[in-house]
Order: structure tokens, then sequence, then C-alpha cells
């Protein structure tokens, strides 16, 4: 700064001294406004000549003196520095830049730009600037702002003033005195003028509109139960980890796998319970995986992460919202905190990690039929008596335990009896093989298969299989009829809605527009 | 599980060259336009496409660089906190990072700025989801095929 500064300075007091010459020619030439751009080329190209007549040119002897120049200037008083300057500039200190802008290297190794000597000569500076002259502390600080900067400033305030005054514009809306509709849903929360109750209403009404995102889509999940479809219980499974897996890796990015037995798990159980995937996974990833895992819709509801609620920053599936008598509903989960709204109502399995000889879902059918047989009234108090068990082991256990004494009792009774029931008893010490050997056609008589030492789970088992299996058959042999039917179903759904779409250009807002409607009214719904 | 996006480490890479795409392609749109228009008759052709030429690819650079940084942060915060509202935590740590040169009140604001902004998209995320949700409503038809019927 300060060099430029002493170099332009000396090269403008230079031409006072060759202005006498150059005066008249500008005169001459009449071009008034045209000499600030002139001058430096101007003077220049007298100071050339002049120079080189004063000093023969030598290349070295001004890169050597040139730096030291301008740290002999500022260390010499500034002040008076002009004052000096103004009658003969030493020209012959000035560099020759005619040979290019010479080389500073010997002037830094000397140690002048260290950072003590810099230190030293700012403060001379500081000093100076506050001594006189027209130095930057001369105006107030104000003056250096460029108009731009004020101008964004003020916009600046003004914008932190009106969002200021919005916010409590807004506050005192929203704590406005209820209407009658909000005051019967809000008894806690009187009318009144009081902040205390102007906040307490605000606030109410901002917890609203929060917890309107954070409910599930809809009050009731499921349809009301069809009095025709004989499933008094209702089983909800989830998806990930449970009857899929998912897993990536860098060849083949996502896969996902079928648990085994879980077509097994479904179909067979399909004919006890409502069977509903509940599943935290959202709607656009879930629904595809969905029809492809259960194509002929075993799974008659599926519910997403629309359907689920958020509390606490986390995701839970509130079966209370699912219309349906929670004493028969038992869901079966990979995370307990999902659950964590009815507990009672869960069995956690632990997460499957893609085993593909994993038992554990398959091994819970039987404790799953045993409750559909026994047609319990509460099953949450059976999984209660699970508590802490492992179902699986803790049913065979207790079935073992029933089926010996079912044994003795039908034993007892038969040894009273006669000889050919007492064998026939005796056959039936092994109900088990004797079940999976029964032929899926007509079925015993009750009384004859108790004699034979058969429990009443044992029958069940036997019609459930046979049921089963012809399910199976049926699907074997429809099957891909059903599937096609089913597409070609869907592909003139879709013809038909894209046809309503071309047919009117106001075809394309309709199904958001129906959406919308959708959610405004279970808003209006949860108000009232 | 989210199967539109891999997993975390591998993500980074991918939401770079996906943020690099995407300022790419919108750089040449923007500077094909500007460099059409900056550009005297008889060589706007060439004009725009000395244009897209140069600047372009930076403004990709420059996207990258920010969908690279988002993503790390992203997984980085992921790793730490088990939270929904990582994008926002993310967005904050970006800004200010990418402004830190500007010294801390310029870091300061950015990181701010860009977390807010990112609160934004994430709550309009939410809404349309909301919004959207409704279309998922279970109507009481059983569904069509007969199974169930012949069982019962």
């Amino acid at each position: 700064m300060r060099p430029a500064a002493g170099l332009r300075s000396a090269a403008l007091s230079a031409s006072p001294a060759l202005r006498a010459r150059s005066l008249p020619a500008i005169w001459s030439r009449g071009v008034a406004k045209d000499n600030k751009p002139q001058q430096p080329r101007f003077s220049r190209s007298q100071q050339q000549p002049a120079q080189k007549s004063s000093h023969p040119p030598s290349s070295s002897t001004p890169a050597s003196q040139s730096p030291s120049e301008p740290t002999v200037e500022p260390s010499s008083e500034p002040t008076t520095a002009p004052a000096e300057q103004e009658p003969i500039p030493d020209l012959s200190k000035l560099p020759d830049l005619t040979q290019g802008i010479p080389s500073t290297l010997e002037y830094e190794r000397a140690g002048a730009t260290g950072r003590d000597a810099l230190a030293a000569i700012e403060e001379e500076e500081a000093a100076a600037s506050a001594g006189g002259g027209r130095a930057k502390g001369e105006l107030p600080a104000s003056a250096y702002i460029s108009s731009t900067e004020r101008r964004r400033q003020r916009f600046a305030l003004w914008a932190f003033a009106l969002s200021g005054l919005l916010a409590v514009g807004g506050t005192a809306y929203l704590g406005r005195d209820w209407d009658e509709e909000e005051l019967a849903a809000n008894p806690q929360v009187p009318n009144g003028w009081t902040i205390g109750l102007w906040w307490k209403r605000a606030m109410a009404r901002m917890g609203e509109t929060v917890t309107y995102y954070q409910e599930p889509a809809f009050e009731k999940l499921l349809p009301d139960p069809d009095p025709s479809f004989e499933r008094p219980y209702t089983l909800c499974i989830s998806l990930e980890d449970m009857l899929v897996h998912s897993e990536w890796t860098r060849d083949h990015g996502w896969r996902v796998a079928k648990r085994p037995g879980a077509d097994y798990f479904l179909h067979y159980l399909s004919q006890y319970y409502e069977i509903v995937l509940f599943t935290t996974v959202p709607f656009a990833t879930g629904e595809p995986l969905v029809r492809k895992l259960d194509p002929y819709r075993f799974i008659m509801w599926p519910l997403f992460r629309e359907a689920t609620k958020y509390k606490d920053g986390e995701i839970i599936k509130d079966l209370s919202y699912l219309n349906r008598d929670l004493s028969k509903v038992i869901i079966i989960d990979t995370n307990a905190k999902h659950v964590r709204a009815q507990p009672e109502n869960a069995i956690i399995l632990p997460k499957w990690t893609g085993d593909p000889k994993n038992q554990d879902l398959v091994s819970l059918v039987p404790f799953l039929e045993f409750i559909h047989t026994m047609q319990y009234s509460d099953v949450r108090k059976v999984i209660k008596s699970f508590d802490g068990t492992d179902i699986p082991t803790e049913f065979a256990r207790r079935e073992a335990l029933a089926r010996a004494e079912h044994n003795k009792r039908v034993q007892a009774k038969s040894s009273r009896g006669g000889g050919m029931s007492w064998l026939s008893s005796h056959l039936g010490l092994k109900p088990s093989n004797m079940n999976l050997m029964v032929a899926p056609e007509g079925e015993e008589d009750p009384q004859e298969a108790f004699a034979k030492g058969k429990m009443l789970q044992d029958i069940a088992r036997e019609r459930g299989i046979r049921n089963y299996l012809m399910l199976e058959e049926e699907i074997r042999k429809n099957g891909e009829k059903w599937l096609k039917e089913e597409q070609e179903a869907m592909e003139t759904a879709q013809k038909e809605a894209m046809k309503t779409m071309k047919t009117s250009f106001f075809g394309w807002f309709t199904p958001p527009e129906e959406n919308k409607d959708g959610s405004q009214n279970t808003g209006e719904t949860k108000r009232s | 599980m989210d199967h539109t996006r891999d997993p975390c480490p591998w993500v980074i890479l991918n939401d770079f060259g996906g943020a690099f795409c995407m300022g790419a392609v919108g750089g040449t749109i923007w500077h094909g336009v500007k460099g059409f228009r900056n550009s005297p008759y008889g060589e706007r052709r060439l004009g725009a496409i000395t244009a897209i030429k140069m600047r372009a690819p930076v403004l990709g650079g420059n996207f990258g660089v920010w969908g690279g940084l988002f993503s790390t942060f992203d997984c980085a915060v992921k790793g730490r906190v088990r939270n929904s509202n990582t994008k926002q935590i993310a967005g904050f740590f970006t800004g200010g990072s990418l402004a830190i040169r500007g010294g801390y009140k310029a870091a300061r604001n950015g990181a701010i700025s860009c977390a807010i902004l990112l609160a934004v998209i994430e709550g309009v995320g939410i809404g349309f989801q909301k919004m959207f949700a409704g279309a998922t409503k279970l109507e009481a038809p059983a569904p069509p095929p007969s199974n169930e019927k012949m069982l019962a």
C-alpha cells in the first residue's frame, strides 16, 4: 500500500516540473476532458527520456535500490514527506520499470518483512493516522458503509421486525377464543382474556396441528368386521425381518428373501385368522413387496407406515386404531418398541436374518391354531401365561403334559371297557404319528377319535391340514387363472383411468383432490 | 427398509454422483441459455457450447460436493443418534462447513439457513405423505379371489 502510494505521489509530483512544457500541448489539443487517462501516459513518456539522460540505465542498481526506497519513506515521517518531495523528486531512486518489475527478494531477505518489522510499521502508521491528515478515523464509521450495504441492512431490519410481528400476531390469533365446537372438544382450557389462558389455547391449537401429522391416517384402520367372514381372531404380522429379509451387497444391490415357511404360515392360518400385515415400511416401498409375496391375497389387509403412529420420535403400531376387539387381536413383531402401545397383545420373535433353516415362525403355528381351537375369550391372558418363555417349546411341553393326562384318562376308561377299545387306545399312544397318517377324506367321529387318544386340538389339526391341502390343490389348479384375471381387471381399470384423464384436462387433478378431501374429512372427524 | 437407497457408507458415493449429474444437467441448461443470450449473432451456438463446456462441470462439481458432504454428515449423524431428524442436523453441518472460509459468522448463517431449508423440504415431504395417505384407505368389499369363500 504504502510503497505504491509513495511511487504514485512521486510520479505525480514529478509532473509539475514537466507541466510547464506539457500544458500548452494539452490545451492546444483542446481535449480538456480527456486529460485524465492521458496524464500517466504523458508523464511517463516525458519521464523516461529525462531519467535516461540523468543515468545510464543499469539493471542491477535500480533493482537493489528500489526495494529499500519504500522502507526509507515510511520510516521518515510521512507527514513531512510530501513537503520534501514537492520541490524536486529524486528520480534516481525510482526503479526502471521498462526492465520489468524489479525483484524484491533481496529486500525481503534483509528481514524488513519479518513479523516484528511489519508490526513496527503498522504501529507507526496507526500513530500517524491518528495524528492528522485525511486518515480513516476522520469520518464516523458509518461513512464507510456503502449505500447498498445500508439498504440491505435496512431491509433486514424490516424483515426481522415483520417476522417478529407476524410471530406475535400469529400466536395471538392461535390463542383466540374457542368456537362452540372447539370448546366442547377442549373443556380443560376455558375461554377468557388472561394471557395464561390465551397461551394455553394457542398451545392446544398448535398441538392439534402437530398431532394431525403424528396420528395414523385414519381413525379406523380396518373396515368394520364382516359377520359372514367367520374368523373371530385377527393376526397382525410385520413384514421386514419377519416374512421377508432384505439385504444389500455391492454386487447385487438390494435383494429380498422370503422366510422359509412364510407361505405355509399365511395359507394355513388364514383359515383361522383374519390376517393383517402391519408394517412400518411406507406404502410406496411395501406395496410391491406385498403383491409379490402374497399374490393370492391371503393377507386380507395390508397396513403400512401411514397407519402407524409417531410418538416421542418412535413409530408405534397402535392396535387401538384397528377397529377390532383387542381381546381377539394378536400381533407378531420383531421390535418390542413398535408394539409398546399394546405389549400384552404382542408376540416378539427374534429378527429373521436370512437363515434358510429358521423355524421360528412355523413353530408358532400349533400355538396359534390352539388358540383358535379353544376359542379363548381373551388372547391377552393366554399370551401373558407364556410371558418370558419361548412360546413353541413351552407350548409343546404343556401339550405333552396334557396329552399324558388325557391318555391316562382314556386308558382308565378303556380298562373298564372291553379289550378291543383297550387295544385301540394302545394304538393311540402315539397320536402325533397317527394324525399325520389319517387320510384327508372324511372326518372320524369325535367320540371315536377321543377314544383313540386324540385330543381336541388333534382333531382340529387334522381338519386344518385337510383344508390346507385342498386350498393348495385349488391354487395349483386355478392360481394362474386367478392371477391372469386380476391382471386383466387391473389393466382395464388402468385403461379406464387413462381415458378419463385424457378426456378432460381436469382429470389430472382428480386423484390429489380426492386425497385432499379424504384427509380433510379425517381432520374434521378428529376435531368433532 | 428403503430399497431405493443404498446403505450408509455407499450412499455417499451414490449421492455425490447423483448431485453431480443434477448440477451438470442443470448447469447445461442454465449456462447454455446464458451463453446463448450473451453471445453476438452468428456466434450464439458456439457461445452456448463454450459456456456449457466451461461452466456446467463446475456447477456439477459444486452440487456434487454439497451432496457428498451432506450424505457424509447424514451417515455420521445417523451413526450417532437414533432420531428421525438427522437430515436437518446434517444440513446444519453441511451449510456450516461449506461457509467456514467466510469466517465464523458466515458459517453460522450458512448452517442455520441450510438446516431451515432442509427442515422445510422434510416438512413438505411429510405433508405430501399425509396428503396421499388417504389413498391407502382399506375399503370394506373383500378382495376378489374366492379362496376365502371356498374355505367357509
